[in-house]
């Protein structure tokens, strides 16, 4: 009987740990994205911050390389060591990313759009280019809502618009190697894309 | 006297185990691997949803911790297998034999990789395989031998590693990830022995 009344006794305390632990995860979960802190924007920011890198080439055109694949960790988790990989990070409080890429080749190449946590926005390959041009600016609301008011009837824009849900965030590049000897040339289709400041208008 | 001070202390104590519980939790669904929507074909597992904008937060959270940058919906799937088609962990003292078939796909690259993700130093200077550069037997069919030892053929070696995954990355795929695809259909990893 003792036993019992005991049990009865801690039932709610326990139920009320219970609700605890369900509030605490679900905050949890939803605030990992923002308190982790290797996530996938954090790594790329410090690659291109540190003076050395050692994992990544200094930017041209706006697009930081990765060094060439190798065993060991990589500066991002789960890359396919077959692709030539490059990024842009982007911060929209400086002004829309304009990214331009001329698609020749042929092989592979797919553009994906991140926000800091990493999840995706946008993603696209060569076969979406126009006349063998990819041509895209990426924008927060306003940006893009202003580019829109500001469009005349006669020229439609040549270029796709993309709302980013956060200012802050990265394009990551993948060109495939389709053989270990197409490496260099995989690394120069990614070099040759430009990411730059749009100016507002 | 006591009774209201012992009040505060469970409490105290539940209060305590709901944090434990509750972080407990987080950290065993976030371990285990990218939240709803996984796609399982015998042991080759990809999470569609993870690259598109319609994630679910536990993938988001996933991805942050491990600092992954999934590929896009648009731009392809990545499956990843942990275990042989009969079941039992892949093992590098064992060899393996993967065999065709495979869904269409523009490309496809196939690799081995540390259950977190790097490449691993092999002595066959070979990270992976991509579909341009894969031996094939006439009519297309391949067979790829995961081994210590040297192979002639295609042949990827897990160098000292003991545990790994396979990781096959389907570029620009029409797979339709709504259906049930049957593993037969699917490439198999077959154990051939081990040492």
């Amino acid at each position: 009987m003792k036993l019992v009344d005991r049990a009865t006794g801690l039932l709610p305390w326990a139920m009320a740990a219970l609700l605890i632990a369900g509030v605490v995860h679900i905050v949890s979960v939803l605030l990992m994205p923002l308190v982790a802190p290797r996530h996938a924007y954090a790594r790329l920011v410090e690659a291109a911050k540190s003076d050395r890198p050692a994992n990544a080439e200094t930017a041209r055109n706006g697009v930081m390389l990765f060094d060439p694949p190798a065993p060991g960790p990589q500066l991002l988790p789960f890359e396919d060591p077959a692709m030539a990989e490059g990024v842009c990070l982007f911060d929209l409080a400086k002004g829309p990313l304009r990214l331009r890429a001329d698609i020749d080749s042929g092989d592979y190449l797919g553009l994906s759009f991140h926000d800091p946590s990493g999840a995706i926005f946008h993603s696209m390959t060569d076969r979406a280019a126009n006349k063998g041009k990819i041509d895209i600016i990426v924008g927060d609301a306003r940006q893009i809502e202003e580019m829109e008011t500001s469009d005349s009837d006669e020229t439609p824009p040549q270029e796709t618009r993309l709302t980013a849900p956060s200012p802050l965030g990265f394009v990551l590049i993948r060109a495939l190697a389709k053989r270990p000897s197409d490496y260099e040339r995989a690394r120069a289709s990614v070099e040759a894309i430009s990411c730059e400041i749009e100016p507002e208008p | 006297m006591r009774a209201p001070f012992d009040k505060y202390m469970r409490a105290f104590w539940t209060m305590l185990c709901g944090l434990a519980l509750g972080f407990g939790v987080t950290a065993a669904t976030l371990k285990s691997g990218c939240g709803f929507g996984a796609f399982r074909v015998g042991p080759w597992t990809a999470w569609p949803r993870a690259g598109g904008p319609e994630i679910d937060p536990y993938a988001r959270a996933v991805l942050a911790r491990r600092g992954e940058a999934p590929l896009g919906r648009d731009e392809g799937l990545v499956f990843v297998a942990s275990a042989d088609s009969a079941g039992g962990p892949l093992d590098g003292r064992c060899d393996y034999r993967v065999a065709d078939p495979l869904p269409a796909a523009r490309y496809w690259t196939l690799g081995l990789a540390t259950a977190s993700g790097a490449p691993l130093a092999n002595p066959a200077e070979r990270l992976g395989y991509t579909s341009a550069d894969i031996v094939r037997r006439e009519g297309g069919a391949f067979e790829l031998v995961i081994s210590r030892q040297a192979r002639p053929g295609n042949w990827l070696s897990p160098g000292e590693a003991n545990s790994f995954v396979l990781v096959l990355r389907l570029y620009e795929t029409p797979l339709d990830t709504a259906a049930r695809l049957d593993p037969a259909r699917f490439l198999k990893i077959v154990k051939l022995g081990c040492e």
